[in-house]
C-alpha cells in the first residue's frame, strides 16, 4: 500500500510558539533527499552539541540524543519495507518528526514507528524549546494521514516505557476517553525489529470513533 | 497572573491547557532500531591546535581497522595470547569487520566508523564490544592478560601518535542502540604502561584448563561468576573475559562448563574464563 499524505484542510494540527505566543500551523511532507542536510547538519549537529554537554557537565545523556532520523529517514531496505518518514515545519524550519507504515495489527491500522519533536524543541542545559504541543499535533495528523487512506483513522503504536504511556497518552486518553482500545502485548508491529524489540511493550491501537473525536479538535474550518 | 493567550488557531484540546506542565516528556516516543554499532575516535591535537597531518589521521584510521580485526579474531576463534599477524585472517572474517568510516564530526577531530550487519560468521556488537574492552585493558592491568600481543601492538601504534602531534585520543564505542560505552583515553601514561605490558609479555603458550561445576552466582555488573566445584572448598570466583557474562544467566543453578586461566593461591581458586564450553568439546 503507497500511502498518500494528505493536506491538513480541514483541520489545522500547530504548534504554539514559547516565546511569541503564537499558533502556527504545520505543514507535513515526506523526507526527501533534499531534507537530508536538515537532518545531517542541523539536527545532527545539536545532537552532538547537547550530548557533548551532557559529557562536559557529568549528567545523564537522555535517550532522545540517541535517534539517528538521518540515518533512519534514508535506510533503503527499511524505506523499500514501507516506512514512511515525515517531517512537520513551521516557519520553514523542521519542528517535528514522525515515521509511519501503512498497516498494522488485526485490524488494518497506520502504525506509527517514531514521534519526535526536533532537537530546538527540546529543552537541554543549553537551549529552551521553542514550541509546545508538537506531539499532539503529530498524532492527530497521523489519524488523519490514516483516513484518508482509508484506513479508518486507526492508529497503533507501542508504548516503550509505562511511563510514556501514563504521560503521554494517558493525556491524549484524557481528553478523549475511549481514545484507545484496551492495551495488548505480544503484537510485533510491521517493524523488522519489532519480533525482537517490541513485543513485551504495550501495543495501543486507536478506535475509530475515538480516533475522530481526536481529530475533530483540530477542526478548523 | 494568567497566562497571556495565544494568538491564531488553537486547536481544542490546547484550550486551558497549560503549556508547560511540569510532567511533560520530551517528545520522542518510538523504539530506537538497531544500527549498525560504531566507534568513534577523537583526537585532540597538541597545543591547542587546529589541525593535523594528513597522515597522522590516515594512520588513526588504519590502526582503528587493525584493532577492529584483533577484535573480530578474539570474537570468532576465543582468546589467543601470541597472536600477531592479522594477514592470516580468513577473507571472510576480514570482510565481516571492515570499518566503514562515517562522515567526520565536529569537535576537534572526530572519527565516527560503523562495523557492517551482522552476518552468520560475526556479531558486530560482539565485535565492537570485545573492542572496548581491548581498549580498556590499557589501563587495566587484570585486562591486559586478556589481550593479545598483537592487540596490544596496535594500542601502542595508536599511543605513539601522542608523542608527536596528538595530545590525547578518547575512543568510544556505542551499542546497537546508539548508546556509548565507557570512553577509552590514551594519554602519555598510556604509552608508558603499554610499554611496560609489551616488555612483560612473553610468548609462552599458555594452558587453559575446563572446570565443570554448579553455577552459583552471577554478577552481571562486575562481570563475575561463582561456580561450586566438587574437591574444591568454598567456590570458584572467577571472570568473564571473552564472552558476554548474561549468556550464563540461564544456567544460573545448573552445571556448567568452562574454559580459562585458572589460579589456585592456598584454598582459594580464582578463574578467568574465555569461553562456555557447550556439549562433548574437545577443543
Amino acid at each position: 500500500m503507497t500511502l498518500r499524505l494528505p493536506d491538513p484542510a480541514p483541520y489545522a494540527f500547530t504548534v504554539v510558539s514559547e516565546v511569541e505566543r503564537r499558533s502556527i500551523p504545520l505543514t507535513f511532507r515526506q523526507v526527501s533527499a533534499a531534507d537530508g542536510e536538515w537532518l545531517r547538519s542541523v539536527w545532527k549537529d545539536m545532537v552532538n552539541a547537547a550530548k557533548k554537554a551532557h559529557q562536559l557537565t557529568g549528567t545523564p545523556v537522555p535517550k532522545w540524543l540517541n535517534w539517528q532520523p538521518w540515518q533512519w529517514c534514508f535506510e533503503k531496505a527499511l524505506v523499500e519495507a514501507g516506512r514512511v518518514p515525515i517531517m512537520a515545519w513551521a516557519d520553514a524550519h523542521p519542528v517535528g518528526f514522525l515515521t509511519v507504515w501503512p498497516a498494522a495489527g488485526d485490524a488494518a491500522a497506520l502504525y506509527v514507528e517514531h514521534v519526535g519533536a526536533t532537537p530546538g524543541d527540546m529543552t537541554t542545559g543549553l537551549w529552551n524549546r521553542r514550541y509546545h504541543k508538537v506531539g499532539w499535533s503529530l498524532f492527530a495528523y497521523a489519524i488523519h494521514v490514516s483516513r484518508e487512506n482509508g484506513l479508518g483513522g486507526r492508529v497503533g503504536l507501542h508504548a516503550e516505557t509505562a511511563a510514556i504511556r501514563r504521560s503521554v497518552y494517558g493525556k491524549y486518553e484524557a481528553a478523549v476517553p475511549g481514545l484507545f482500545r484496551p492495551d495488548a502485548t505480544g503484537i510485533a508491529g510491521p517493524t523488522p525489529y519489532g519480533p525482537q524489540k517490541n513485543a513485551t511493550l504495550a501495543y495501543l491501537e486507536t478506535t475509530d470513533d475515538g480516533a475522530g473525536q481526536f481529530l475533530e479538535g483540530f477542526r478548523h474550518v | 497572573m494568567s497566562e497571556p493567550a495565544i494568538s491564531g488557531f488553537v486547536p481544542k484540546w490546547f484550550r486551558d491547557r497549560p503549556l508547560d506542565a511540569a510532567d511533560d516528556l520530551p517528545v520522542a516516543y518510538g523504539t530506537i532500531p538497531d544500527q549498525d554499532p560504531r566507534v568513534v575516535t577523537r583526537l585532540v591535537p597538541k597545543d591547542h591546535g587546529y589541525t593535523l597531518p594528513a597522515r597522522t589521521v590516515s594512520r588513526v584510521i588504519d590502526l582503528k581497522q587493525d584493532l577492529a580485526l584483533h577484535a573480530a579474531r578474539d570474537v570468532a576463534d576465543g582468546y589467543n595470547p601470541n597472536f600477531t599477524d592479522l594477514s592470516s585472517l580468513p577473507k571472510a572474517l576480514r570482510e565481516a569487520a571492515q570499518l566503514a568510516v562515517a562522515p567526520a564530526d565536529t569537535g576537534s577531530y572526530v572519527i565516527p566508523a560503523s562495523l557492517p550487519a551482522r552476518t552468520a560468521a560475526l556479531d558486530p556488537d560482539a565485535v565492537l564490544a570485545r573492542y572496548a574492552e581491548l581498549l580498556a585493558a590499557v589501563n587495566d592491568a587484570r585486562q591486559a592478560a586478556t589481550v593479545s600481543i598483537g592487540a596490544l601492538q596496535v594500542c601502542r601504534e595508536l599511543g605513539r601518535l601522542l608523542k608527536r602531534e596528538v595530545e590525547t585520543i578518547e575512543v568510544t564505542t556505542y551499542d546497537r542502540e546508539n548508546a556509548p560505552r565507557p570512553m577509552a583515553v590514551f594519554t602519555p601514561e598510556s604509552v608508558t604502561r603499554l610499554d611496560r605490558l609489551l616488555d612483560g609479555r612473553r610468548t609462552t603458550t599458555r594452558e587453559f584448563e575446563k572446570v565443570t561445576g554448579r553455577l552459583e552466582a552471577l554478577d552481571v555488573g562486575k562481570n563475575e561468576f561463582q561456580l561450586k566445584v566438587d574437591g574444591v572448598k568454598g567456590r570458584v570466583k572467577g571472570t568473564a573475559a571473552f564472552f558476554t557474562i548474561t549468556s550464563l544467566r540461564e544456567s544460573l543453578g545448573g552445571t556448567v562448563t568452562l574454559e580459562g586461566e585458572v589460579v589456585r593461591e592456598r584454598r582459594a581458586v580464582t578463574m578467568t574464563a574465555y569461553r562456555v564450553v557447550e556439549g562433548d568439546d574437545d577443543r
